[in-house]
């Protein structure tokens, strides 16, 4: 049996497969196309031809994420906050706290030790402490978004940020680099500006471990070093699976409990 | 002879004052992160345009976010306090400056001298500012002096119900997949923009005259929706009103020398 979860999301749209068993089958990432129907419909189709599967051997999907109420080929949707606790704690049952950061929005969730969803917080009106952040100072420090990170690693002396809004730190980073500051120590900046925003919302659900980070975020090293140390606390790595397909894993295992719901109900 | 500067986050701003208080020649020039050459580009041009030496100025007032880089011997004076003697000094009858700069804006009640009675700013997040409006009509890619024509010829006007101008952004776009017209989609922006406004402006009792200053004040598509949600009238401060901070930090140094 064949069990999927579809996550888009405003930048990225996610899927992912697994069987009966729970093994992962196969997942795949790709950044959104203008419609969520269409990123839906490609990132599925991608996720099965990988698995060398056809749309009909899907026996239950659950979608999530922004777009989740228009997924048609999906039997049901679930909010992205239960997906990602859900996956991560699939993942690692001993992780109690999440915190996701999406394109436009930042999370902080918090389950029990039965991965069941007690507390969770979140803001979705303002770019700081986003992936779009992130997105923007990459963008005017002219490097990749995956260079970010390493990039923070390197700089000695973080440069302290003092605007929150994304549009001004853009700005005062240009400043910063007419000013001859080096890239790295502005990078490092950025990612402790990002590991202190996310600090402040997380600690209102209250921080217990073990805690991860899941979405695009999670893969820069920078911020994951400087909320470990504003947190005085190691933070759980994903290893062997990709942080930001954490919400479509949580949405395929919703999937195969639902199915099974439903079949003993008959 | 008296300079007075202010260097925003935009444009930086320049007018040389005689010792009776006429402006005498002024510049502005995009600042682009640069404060440093942009003020030292803005004296070079006010004392050559003039053919006069630095010692020759009896005192310089800088104001605005890079006051402290002018390259001569200068006071630093706040920007509130430089903008409320600025529109004052031009229109007696002044009584409340809207100001709408590049990465702020601010409501300021002022008395008949020009004196700061209480303000209110937005300094922290682009949705209140000129920087809403550039991040908008980049992505549109409208060059931003057309906006306003723009927007006063448009037929309908979308609801834009992001505040963050990142998130904005992302709307906009929503709405131009969604084949809404461009001029529509404008319209949406300059209304979020001025409701944004005038929620500051109500947070104090606004007195008239009422003048609106700044870069955004070149606006009039924007000054029109201000008024629709302010039930003022609104006037543009004279003689430019991107220079009222430059003027006010001249007459400010002049009072004080």
């Amino acid at each position: 049996m064949i069990f999927a979860g579809c996550d888009v999301g405003s930048l990225t749209a996610k899927a992912l497969l697994m069987d009966e068993k729970e093994d992962i089958i196969a997942y795949e990432i790709m950044n959104v196309l203008p419609n969520p129907v269409r990123s839906a419909e490609e990132i599925m189709s991608r996720a099965l031809k990988k698995a060398g599967i056809g749309l009909d051997d899907i026996d239950y999907c659950v979608s999530t994420g922004y777009g989740r109420e228009k997924i048609p080929f999906a039997q049901g949707n679930i909010s992205e906050i239960s997906c990602h606790g859900r996956g991560a704690y699939w993942v690692n049952p001993a992780i109690r706290t999440i915190i996701d950061i999406g394109g436009q929005d930042l999370k902080a969730i918090r389950v029990d030790n039965r991965g069941e969803l007690v507390d969770f917080i979140m803001n979705d009106k303002c770019a700081a402490g986003t992936g779009r952040f992130l997105e923007g100072i990459a963008k005017t420090l002219n490097v990749k978004l995956s260079e970010l990170g390493p990039l923070a690693l390197e700089g000695k002396d973080p440069v302290s940020i003092i605007s929150t809004c994304t549009i001004f730190t853009q700005f005062d980073v240009m400043h910063l680099i007419v000013e001859g500051t080096n890239s790295a120590d502005i990078a490092a900046g950025v990612a402790k500006a990002m590991a202190t925003r996310m600090h402040k919302l997380v600690r209102k659900v209250g921080i217990k471990k073990e805690v991860a980070i899941t979405g695009g975020v999670a893969k820069n090293q920078g911020v994951v070093k400087y909320l470990e140390e504003i947190i005085k606390s190691d933070i759980y790595q994903f290893k062997d699976i990709d942080p930001q397909i954490m919400g479509a894993l949580g949405a395929a295992l919703f999937a195969k409990e639902e199915f099974q719901r439903s079949h003993r109900s008959e | 002879m008296y300079i007075g500067c202010d260097i925003g986050t935009g444009y930086t701003k320049g007018i040389l004052m005689d010792n009776e208080g006429v402006i005498k020649a002024s510049c502005i020039i995009p600042t682009v992160a640069n404060p440093r050459d942009a003020s030292k580009t803005i004296i070079k041009e006010l004392l050559n345009g003039a053919g006069l030496k630095e010692s020759e100025i009896k005192g310089c007032g800088s104001t605005g976010w890079g006051r402290s880089y002018v390259p001569m011997q200068h006071r630093e004076l706040s920007l509130i306090n430089s903008i409320a003697k600025g529109v004052s000094f031009v229109h007696s009858s002044c009584r409340t400056v809207i100001d709408v700069g590049a990465q702020h804006s601010m409501v300021i009640l002022v008395d008949e001298k020009g004196q700061v009675l209480e303000f209110r700013q937005n300094d922290r997040c682009a949705a209140g500012s000129g920087r809403f409006i550039e991040v908008i009509s980049e992505a549109l890619r409208v060059p931003l002096e057309e906006v306003s024509s723009l927007v006063l010829n448009a037929k309908e006007r979308v609801n834009v119900t992001a505040q963050c101008a990142v998130f904005a952004e992302s709307e906009v776009i929503a709405h131009v997949n969604d084949g809404k017209p461009v001029d529509a989609i404008l319209a949406g922006i300059i209304d979020a923009l001025g409701r944004s406004l005038v929620a500051i402006a109500k947070r104090l009792s606004v007195v008239e005259d009422i003048f609106v200053s700044g870069g955004m004040a070149k606006n009039a598509a924007l000054i029109k929706v201000m008024q629709e949600h302010l039930q003022k009238s609104l006037h543009v401060a004279e003689p430019d009103p991107r220079l009222v901070g430059a003027i006010g930090a001249a007459l400010l140094v002049k009072e004080v020398i």
